[in-house]
């Protein structure tokens, strides 16, 4: 099955990061959608089919915390794998977000450390 | 607002360091290691390139990423692993940048539970620094010198009313 990704992040220049990682990946990519806020996810996710979402947290207009708390308010929405991306660094809140079943990668991520984070979502091959 | 001055500097190097390398593949060098590779490490502010984030919070502020030219080149390039890199991508290149170091520092701030919220990264001129300086902030800065050129980061903070 072809993944559609959606990644949500406000810098371009990472959001092309992400993609060529999960180009690299062997994850049957299908779609891959961009947002630059969380505002702008939701309206993609009510527009389109994703299978995983990728979410920065700080981003203007709506960040990636309220955006989740949509998603995860959503009966439709609220079983797709998501992974948080972010320089967040304080524990209690990274701890919140693990807590909540989502996966969590910090920057500065290295491949291998998303890579890794992709194939906690099934135990998915994407070396 | 009194800070471990030793500490922020700790916290500033590892963020500006760890950044470079994951995210740009490049490595700390000697200044003199730079000047053997034809990169004049004496080079003013006014020759750089910047990018302004500042933050609130626990602690409010700014930090001033500023390159030079070898390095703000080197940034879009090394990150999207091409060649070559438009004006547009090198300036969100240097703005993700100062995004991740500035998400790196702010938590030396936070206190009492209460944390720093970053507002999004702006290309700035260095010499907005004036503002900050003439309204009391305490600042610390830090120069790093990567095998692709030099980093002047400046911070500025000072407690939330």
């Amino acid at each position: 099955m072809n993944l559609n990704v959606l990644i949500v992040e406000d810098e371009q220049i990472t959001r092309s990061i992400i993609k060529q990682i999960l180009l690299d990946s062997n994850l049957d990519i299908g779609d891959i959608l961009e947002a630059e806020n969380g505002r702008e996810g939701l309206d993609v996710l009510n527009s389109q089919k994703i299978d995983l979402l990728l979410v920065d947290i700080y981003m203007p207009v709506m960040d990636g915390l309220e955006m989740l708390e949509h998603v995860m308010s959503r009966p439709d929405l609220k079983d797709i794998p998501v992974i948080v991306v972010s320089t967040e660094n304080d524990d209690k809140r990274v701890d919140a977000i693990i807590r909540k079943g989502l996966g969590f990668v910090h920057k500065p991520f290295t491949k291998v450390l998303l890579k890794k984070e992709l194939a906690k979502l099934g135990g998915i091959d994407v070396s | 607002m009194l800070v471990d001055k030793e500490k922020l500097e700790s916290y500033v190097s590892k963020a500006v360091y760890r950044t470079l390398e994951v995210t740009c593949y490049m490595f700390p060098v000697e200044a003199d290691e730079l000047q053997e590779m034809g990169i004049d490490t004496n080079v003013s502010d006014d020759e750089l390139t910047s990018s302004v984030i500042t933050f609130e919070g626990a602690a409010e502020g700014a930090v001033f990423i500023a390159v030079n030219d070898d390095l703000y080149h080197a940034l879009a390039s090394n990150m999207l692993g091409e060649d070559t890199a438009s004006k547009d991508e090198k300036d969100a290149a240097l703005c993700e940048i100062a995004n991740i170091i500035c998400g790196n520092i702010v938590p030396f701030f936070a206190k009492n539970g209460e944390i720093c919220k970053i507002n999004p990264p702006e290309i700035g001129s260095f010499k907005n620094k004036k503002l900050f300086e003439s309204k009391g902030y305490g600042h610390e800065k830090f120069e790093a010198y990567v095998d692709e050129g030099i980093a002047k980061v400046t911070i500025y903070f000072k407690d939330a009313d």
